[in-house]
């Protein structure tokens, strides 16, 4: 059990282009956290991960586990455990023998090795499957020998490189819930790569958010969801993603950028000059509100969810559509004219540089 | 532990430092961390008893062979020799020319050796590529076939050559009578004595023995082709002539380049099957067989070695001149 | 009208595997049938009977069997010492990154360009300088070293082909290098050990020129040179028969090797031109 932070971290590829995959990272994570680094495709989660596990190298910076500094640590001298997206589970050995390799490594006696893995397997319920070998089993059960081949070392951090991505939706659900189970009994520190976003905010403690190797922001899910520090976490996080409009601010009034009318609204911010507003599409309201912007829209796209209603409206607003989450009984007609309104004190207000301004607690506002 | 949250604060985007944090500043370190820098040396330790054995068994007999090129030395008296320069190569004495370059059979040589390799390697190519076609549909008993095939490859040339030897036998050899039975000769050839027909029939089992080679070769690229061409082209109702010409043989072309250079330098250092089949006949002396009867037979180690190096020189040469014209096609690709 | 050109291509092709296969076998054939005759007349294509005098008289005039022994010790000992050597050096040239890893590779490769006789005065001086001289283990040395090349391009190649996270899974559990190689790759890696162990043997098997130039002594010989050296009452008079059951004797079973590896030598000749 292990605390870990970094200091400063770096790496950086050095070739024809140099590149800097990870940026003077700095994190704490506290003993027993679940932690879920999330951000697309090339935004250096994969690589900051394999930096901790010791698969790669760092450049710059520190790495503690606890109060050790790590860095010129092998894997398994770090106690870590890892998880990998395609499982890597040894070919030519059973299950057994796969989950009790790194045990046979050790110089443990044949009966101590034979009980941890026994254990393992009856928690993850794979304790029929010994005598297979990987290829006779299924996606979920290969990923279940993988994890269990990582706890039964009883390792100080558990490492997850995208573990669900290979698996089918449903699997992906049944598994999530499992390693979260997985996680309250054993209270091992885990950190958890994945690129999609549901599972940060369903399994996460705290969830890190990164792109072009650079921390965007660190927090729990909902502060995260509710309180996101830029337009790249704001747009990152949530589905459909926030909609941004540009819009022009002068201390605690709102000017939107449209020829129709030239009424400034009270927001809950103060700021000055030119400020992107974000809000969410389950935000945005059908019915008239009172200090909410009315925006006169045209249908046109509608998607039916089911359970909700997502309309992409045309405005004046900006050239992307207004993207409005609504109840899934709703159905308007394509190219139909309607007013939405968007209430203000459920927006988000971020500066040109895309971070956000601080809410104003103002009472007079509801 | 210290229990420092960072989602204290809303809305930043910097994470918070601790107290902790703080006392230990990021140091730069060096660019390879210890984990990394053990891998490679254990790479190098890894790599240590090959490259010695190559270092020790061929990279410095080479080097004698090229020293010794340099020398007067005889397989009798390898210990006291003396350096004579270019002497082997070529020298001018009491109005003569002595020396390799100077060597009418050694240029006969080059020219037995250069002439069968072209030949053998073209006819080996052509035939290669007819055979892999053939091994490419499907067939019953295709398996079976592709076996057989790798037969005079996998045994030894010593045998192909007697093999071969016998069925050319003047007397009572089964070519012969087969031809004339077929009335294209009228009568018996002595293949491997005629100074007429000697060379070509070294070619012939040179080309018998290594054409499943280049088949093989052939195939495995054959293999590798993206069918949606072929499908295509069938749709389109292309004769398959046209097919082959237009669409297979541009696309195997790398593979075939590789698979003919490879055999090429091979060719060049044909030694055995020569040997066996004709072995004092100076007709189809190769640079390998004439290097090696001076070495051995005529006891001349400087002289032979000398023979060798230039025969090294030639192989070597032709690798580099390989390299260089692959490596700038493949310039600008990386490495890995 | 589509069948009839149907059949003659179906014809022609069946004509073009029978004459590719009588090409190939046709001289195999002719050694068998001559094996088998007996002294006197011989009866050019079909055999006069089962005459297995030549193959007595093979094992007679010359310790043939001990030849054959020879060889055997010689090829298992380079394919054993060739296939350790090489397995060590491919997981360090294939997953390990480091400077000039690229152009090692080309250096060991280029070795296998070195015409035999280059080294052949050079080798002859180190043979004897160790007194190995006219001992197998002056072959077993020069064809592993020989063999080095081309095993090492095979295997390196297979190895490349391991994925990367098997590897970092070992690692993870804490295997040393050599633990990886010996517990993970090598029973990953076994049909491409078999084959490059094949190619190895045959190439040993069948060398001639450092065969007949290092080794002196009938006993010692091994089955290329000892083949090439029967010889016959008189100075023209080739004793053909023997010859030919010779070669029988030794073709045979590289042909059942071969039959049966055929496709694992194929998968190991192709597998570094295809991918060099």
């Amino acid at each position: 059990m292990s605390s870990i932070e970094f200091v400063k971290l770096e790496k950086v590829y050095k070739g024809l282009n140099e590149f800097c995959a990870v940026r003077g990272v700095d994190l704490q994570i506290d003993d027993g956290e679940f932690v879920v680094f999330v951000g697309p495709s090339g935004c250096g989660k994969s690589t900051l991960l394999r930096m901790i596990a010791g698969l790669e190298d760092i450049s710059g910076g520190e790495l503690y586990f606890g109060e050790r500094c790590v860095n010129d640590l092998s894997p398994k001298e770090r106690g870590i455990g890892m998880v990998f997206q395609s499982y890597a589970l040894y070919p030519h050995m059973s299950v057994y023998d796969n989950m009790a390799f790194g045990l046979s490594l050790e110089k443990g006696s044949r009966e101590t090795i034979r009980e941890k893995v026994l254990e393992v397997a009856r928690i993850l319920q794979i304790d029929h499957l010994l005598e297979r070998k990987p290829k006779a089993l299924s996606g979920g059960q290969r990923q279940r020998v993988a994890i269990g081949r990582a706890i039964v070392r009883q390792p100080n951090v558990f490492l997850f490189d995208e573990p669900l991505s290979n698996l089918d939706a449903s699997l992906r659900v049944q598994m999530r819930i499992e390693i979260t189970k997985l996680h309250q009994k054993l209270k091992t520190t885990s950190i958890y790569v994945t690129h999609d976003q549901v599972e940060a905010m369903t399994m996460a403690d705290k969830i890190v958010v990164l792109n072009q190797g650079r921390i965007m922001q660190v927090g729990s899910p909902l502060e995260i969801y509710n309180r996101p520090a830029n337009t790249f976490v704001a747009g990152f996080m949530g589905s459909p993603t926030m909609n941004f409009i540009e819009v022009e601010a002068m201390g605690d009034q709102l000017l939107l950028q449209r020829d129709s009318d030239d009424v400034a609204y009270s927001m809950p911010f103060s700021h000055n000059g030119a400020a992107t507003l974000g809000i969410r599409p389950e935000h945005i309201e059908l019915q008239p509100q009172r200090d909410a912007i009315p925006v006169q829209a045209e249908v046109g796209v509608v998607e039916h969810l089911g359970n909700e209603t997502l309309i992409y409206l045309a405005t004046e607003l900006c050239d992307q559509p207004l993207v409005v989450a609504c109840g899934g009984e709703l159905a308007p007609e394509i190219g139909s004219r309607m007013t939405v309104y968007i209430p203000l004190t459920r927006g988000h207000l971020f500066d040109t540089n895309g971070d956000a301004v601080e809410r104003l607690v103002n009472p007079s506002l509801s | 532990m210290e229990i420092s949250s960072v989602s204290g604060q809303p809305a930043q985007a910097v994470p918070a430092v601790t107290a902790t944090t703080r006392l230990r500043q990021g140091r730069r370190r060096t660019r390879t961390s210890g984990l990394s820098r053990t891998r490679v040396r254990t790479a190098w330790l890894f790599l240590a008893p090959t490259l010695l054995g190559l270092a020790f068994v061929a990279g410095w007999p080479l080097l004698r062979t090229i020293l010794l090129g340099f020398t007067d030395a005889t397989l009798s008296s390898t210990d006291s020799y003396s350096f004579i320069g270019l002497e082997n190569y070529l020298v001018y004495d009491n109005g003569e020319w002595y020396g390799l370059l100077a060597d009418g059979l050694w240029w006969h040589a080059v020219w037995n050796t250069v002439y069968i390799t072209l030949i053998s390697v073209s006819l080996e190519t052509v035939l290669g590529v007819l055979v892999a076609l053939i091994l490419h549909a499907k067939f019953p008993g295709r398996g079976l076939v592709r076996a057989a095939i790798l037969i005079p490859w996998a045994i030894p040339t010593v045998v192909s050559a007697k093999m071969w030897g016998w069925m050319l036998h003047d007397q009572f050899g089964v070519i012969n009578d087969l031809l004339m039975q077929l009335h294209l000769i009228s009568s018996p050839v002595a293949w491997t004595v005629n100074p007429d027909t000697v060379l070509g029939t070294i070619i012939a089992v040179d080309v018998w023995k290594t054409t499943p080679f280049m088949a093989l070769l052939t195939l495995a690229a054959l293999q590798m082709l993206p069918k949606d061409c072929y499908e295509a082209a069938r749709v389109d109702g292309i004769h398959p002539v046209k097919v082959f010409f237009k669409v297979t043989l541009p696309l195997i072309k790398p593979a075939l380049i590789v698979a003919v250079v490879f055999r090429m330098l091979d060719a060049l250092r044909i030694f055995d099957l020569i040997y066996i089949l004709t072995s004092n006949s100076e007709d189809t002396m190769s640079m390998s067989i004439y290097a090696r009867q001076q070495l051995i037979d005529f006891q001349q180690i400087g002289y032979g070695s000398a023979a060798s190096t230039l025969l090294f020189l030639l192989v070597f040469g032709l690798t580099l001149a390989y390299i260089f014209a692959t490596r700038l096609k493949l310039d600008g690709s990386g490495e890995h | 009208m589509k069948t009839l050109k149907l059949r003659t291509r179906q014809v022609l092709f069946a004509l073009a595997v029978a004459a590719l296969l009588i090409f190939t076998v046709f001289p195999f054939y002719i050694a068998i049938v001559t094996s088998m005759q007996g002294g006197g007349e011989a009866s050019l294509y079909l055999p006069t009977g089962f005459d297995l005098s030549n193959y007595v008289a093979v094992f007679r005039e010359q310790p043939f069997f001990r030849n054959i022994l020879n060889s055997a010790l010689v090829s298992f000992g380079t394919v054993a010492i060739s296939l350790l050597l090489a397995v060590t050096a491919a997981y360090a040239l294939a997953r390990v990154h480091f400077r000039g890893r690229t152009t090692l590779l080309l250096t060991v490769l280029g070795v296998s360009m070195f015409p035999q006789v280059a080294v052949l005065s050079g080798m002859f001086e180190l043979i004897r300088m160790l007194g190995l001289y006219n001992n197998l283990g002056s072959l077993v040395l020069s064809y592993t070293v020989f063999s080095l090349p081309f095993s090492v391009w095979i295997l390196t190649t297979f190895m490349r082909g391991i994925p990367k996270d098997l590897e970092e899974a070992a690692i993870v559990d804490g295997a040393t290098p050599w633990q990886i190689i010996t517990r993970i790759f090598l029973p990953v890696l076994w049909p491409a050990l078999v084959t490059t162990g094949l190619l190895a043997f045959i190439g040993a098997w069948n060398e001639f020129m450092f065969a007949i130039t290092f080794i002196l002594g009938n006993e010692q010989r091994t089955v290329p040179v000892a083949i090439s050296m029967i010889s016959g009452g008189s100075q023209y008079e080739m004793p053909w028969g023997p010859i030919m059951a010779a070669s029988v004797i030794v073709t045979v079973p590289l042909i059942a090797l071969v039959l049966v590896f055929q496709r694992k030598i194929v998968e190991g000749l192709t597998a570094g031109a295809v991918k060099g």
